[in-house]
């Protein structure tokens, strides 16, 4: 199983200036306090079962659904298997977001600390590194929330007032 | 303390910034320091934040229920002087690379987005303050106001916030005219820098999605395609956004 995470890639990506950082496989403090901010000390995923087409467009659906504005959305794709081999807890958490088939998707890993979040963050480099992860164009995040709309999987008075204006003709 | 018009920006949060505060009966205008012989008169713009705060009288105005002061200014030496008790927090940004240039409308502009992409920086699908800045100025009759925005947008000599800029713009509905967005697609394509061409790419998708603009100009998708982009990840970006946009 895989689990997504919406992050900003070129954050992750190897700095050409490595006098900025140590060394190549060090990771800019920007990309983990912007892109790995925790809650109650859990980390929010979203568990899908492979990186097909329709499995990466579900998960940027129930992103994009709980988004201020339309954008663009960059995932990275993690294995559950090496976050559960770090010793980190990873339980299904209800969440959200309108797409109301999706609830059950999300994913907390739990419990963690200043070690345990360095750890996750080595994984989504890794992960980042090694092509594991997917840009979503904006045109097609809007054109899978049009088609989410349409097949009725989405609680409309849940998007945010300018999703609502955007979709409101469908 | 002057009472002319307000010209400032006043926010207790993200989200919307309102035109004009009238606290306490006072009004907080822009603080010109012109007045003050001893001091600069480059402070373009103050935004005033919501929060108790040490009272301070050095400054001609009510301050006591102030959060926080973001003070910019073309010198760093005026902050220095100003920004010294340590209790108030106030945050300050000197405009770095700031040309001197006198206009007050393109100083004022590029002071309001400067200090808010130093605030916070922009997200894909979260509001942010320049959003706003941004299409009010888009408002303005002055159609010098493409010009500067385009400026900002190319200026390689601070990447974060031309890419800043540009991402921006690609927020905005239809902003200029088409033939302005191919340009700015175009000229951004054309630079050095990776992260504005990835900016670029950022503003062609947004200007692209039919959920934009009904109309979608394909001139743009034309530009993407005649691009040769060495960077692989941006590459592969360009051909997902093409694919994307032909397949609808």
């Amino acid at each position: 199983m895989l689990l997504a995470r919406k992050i900003g890639l070129a954050k992750w990506r190897p700095h050409p200036n490595y006098t900025v950082l140590n060394s190549p496989d060090d990771i800019s403090a920007d990309a983990i306090t912007a892109d790995l901010r925790t809650e109650s000390r859990s980390l929010s995923l979203w568990a899908c079962a492979s990186a097909s087409d329709q499995d990466i467009k579900d998960v940027a659906l129930a992103l994009a659904a709980s988004m201020e504005r339309l954008g663009k959305i960059e995932l990275v794709l993690l294995n559950r298997e090496d976050i559960l081999q770090g010793g980190h807890t990873v339980n299904f958490t209800e969440s959200k977001t309108p797409v109301l088939d999706l609830r059950d998707n999300h994913v907390d890993v739990c419990d963690l600390t200043y070690q345990g979040l360095g750890n996750i963050a080595h994984l989504v480099m890794s992960a980042v590194r090694s092509g594991q992860c997917k840009t979503v164009p904006q045109p097609e995040v809007s054109n899978i929330l049009k088609s989410a709309i349409q097949q009725r999987r989405i609680d409309f008075d849940k998007l945010s007032e300018p999703l609502k204006r955007k979709f409101a003709s469908l | 303390m002057q009472t002319e018009t307000p010209n400032y920006a006043i926010t207790n949060g993200r989200g919307s910034l309102p035109t004009h505060f009238d606290y306490m009966s006072h009004l907080i205008s822009v603080y010109n320091r012109s007045e003050q012989p001893a001091a600069t008169t480059n402070v373009i713009t103050m935004f005033i934040v919501l929060r108790p705060a040490f009272p301070k009288d050095y400054l001609d105005f009510e301050r006591t229920r102030l959060k926080n002061s973001l003070w910019v200014s073309f010198e760093s030496g005026f902050l220095e002087d100003e920004i010294s008790h340590p209790a108030e927090q106030i945050i300050a940004s000197t405009l770095e690379g700031a040309s001197g240039d006198q206009d007050a409308g393109y100083s004022r502009l590029k002071g309001s987005l400067w200090l808010s992409f130093k605030a916070e920086p922009l997200e894909d699908g979260v509001d942010h303050l320049a959003d706003e800045v941004i299409a009010d100025a888009l408002q303005s009759p002055d159609t010098a106001v493409l010009d500067w925005l385009r400026l900002f947008a190319l200026d390689s000599d601070h990447v974060w916030f031309a890419s800043s800029v540009l991402r921006c713009l690609g927020r905005q509905e239809n902003p200029g005219s088409r033939d302005w967005r191919v340009r700015l697609v175009t000229d951004a394509l054309a630079s050095d820098e990776l992260e504005i061409r990835a900016a670029a790419v950022d503003a062609a998708g947004a200007w692209l999605d039919p959920w934009m603009d009904p109309d979608v100009d394909h001139h743009i998708t034309r530009v993407l395609e005649r691009h040769v982009e060495q960077d692989q990840w941006l590459a592969q970006y360009i051909q997902d956004l093409i694919k994307a946009v032909e397949s609808e």
